[in-house]
């Protein structure tokens, strides 16, 4: 949360989930970050990668194949 | 800049288009009868007696994403290849042999990730398994313990808790070899241990389940080996029973022997004036010899005896 000066009060910034925009809390212990790395024009990987991160309730409801697959598709076609 | 990008594109084409006749082959499209609702979205077609058809296009993607996810972790240790279906225990070995990760070939001994006090606790950063449905337990476990987890899906696995579901065949034993030949060799590819443009030499075949039959009959195979060796030793004993022959023939040349015995008579009247001339030779050496053997006797004799006496 942000005082009325605009700086952020809170030492702990919890991550979102990039599927939903839910919190991902501390003791949400179902939750998953992966990296998918990328790969340069040989197709060889060149240790950087791209992070998303997913809520358990994402993964419990089946749906973190589909959501990481929409993702993934939106990232590349921004690289490309 | 066109005809570069043709090349590419040619190179690109041939190496997917091999690899997705690979898994033709390997009968990697076949379904089941039965399709969950999450992956409709991979289903291409039904066949008339009711199997799914699954798009292998959307397969090979899905194994580039799981192998972009796989190079991404910077320990291979970390990984956990995971599978309680027979077919797949082989290939779960070799691909952990071939790409560093750490392979569970066989049942999952529960509280694996959630009970620090087993010997084999481990907390590992991903998970591969080979069916959602058989492996069960990891798949909950990962779910307590913030564990991505990529899994061959069939047309009707359950997709709860699988982040990467790669769409594919997981109930045929060439077609879980193939998947993870292909999936070990995007990622070596990937890493630069296999160099764009070159075959891997590692056949598909290592990654094949082998029946405990196939074992068996080696092993028959091996055993003929030892009959050869018997065969070897009867014509040894050929060999010796003819060493026998060649005795018998050597009985012949005794005769001539007899005849040399033949021949003693004629110097028997010699032998007598010989024996004559010999006799009061001995008859003077056996004098002297029983008279110094008593006298060593008789004087040896006595003191053993009266020390023992005494």
């Amino acid at each position: 949360m942000q005082n009325e000066e605009g700086k952020t009060v809170d030492l702990y910034v919890p991550r979102k989930c990039s599927a939903t925009n839910r919190i991902i809390t501390a003791k949400d212990h179902a939750s998953v970050q992966i990296n998918i790395g990328h790969l340069d024009a040989n197709g060889l990987y060149d240790g950087h990668f791209t992070t998303f991160a997913l809520s358990g309730f994402v993964r419990a409801q089946g749906d973190a194949d589909s959501s990481l697959d929409r993702l993934w598709q939106k990232k590349a076609d921004i690289k490309q | 800049m066109a005809a570069a990008a043709g090349g590419g594109a040619v190179r690109a084409l041939s190496q997917k288009e091999q690899d997705i006749q690979m898994m033709l082959a390997a009968d990697v499209h076949l379904g089941t009868k039965n399709c969950d609702f999450q992956m409709e979205r991979y289903a291409f077609k039904r066949r008339t007696d009711g199997i799914y058809i699954i798009n292998l296009g959307k397969t090979w993607e899905k194994l580039q994403l799981a192998a972009r996810v796989i190079v991404a972790i910077e320990n291979p240790q970390d990984i956990i290849v995971q599978s309680a279906r027979p077919y797949g225990q082989r290939a779960v070995l070799k691909f952990a042999q071939y790409t560093g990760a750490h392979a569970i070939a066989g049942r999952h001994t529960p509280g694996t990730f959630t009970n620090q006090l087993q010997t084999s606790f481990s907390e590992p950063r991903l998970l591969i398994l080979t069916d959602p449905r058989t492996d069960h337990q990891p798949i909950k476990e990962s779910a307590l313990g913030n564990i991505p987890t990529i899994a061959f899906c069939d047309t009707d696995s359950p997709m709860r808790y699988v982040d990467i579901g790669i769409p594919a065949n997981n109930k045929g034993r060439n077609s879980i070899g193939c998947l993870f030949w292909l999936l070990a060799r995007m990622v070596l590819q990937m890493r630069g241990t296999i160099l764009p443009g070159h075959k891997w030499e590692v056949m598909v075949d290592l990654f094949f389940y082998r029946d405990p039959e196939e074992a068996k009959e080696q092993e028959e195979e091996a055993a003929v080996a030892p009959e050869f060796a018997a065969i070897t030793d009867y014509q040894g004993a050929d060999q010796w029973g003819g060493d026998q022959w060649t005795s018998d023939v050597t009985a012949p040349p005794v005769a001539p022997t007899g005849a040399d015995w033949g021949a003693a008579p004629a110097p028997v009247p010699t032998g007598d004036g010989w024996d004559q001339a010999g006799a009061p030779a001995p008859v003077v050496d056996g004098t002297v010899p029983p008279l110094v053997a008593p006298t060593g006797w008789d004087q040896a004799a006595p003191p053993p005896t009266a020390q023992g006496w005494e």
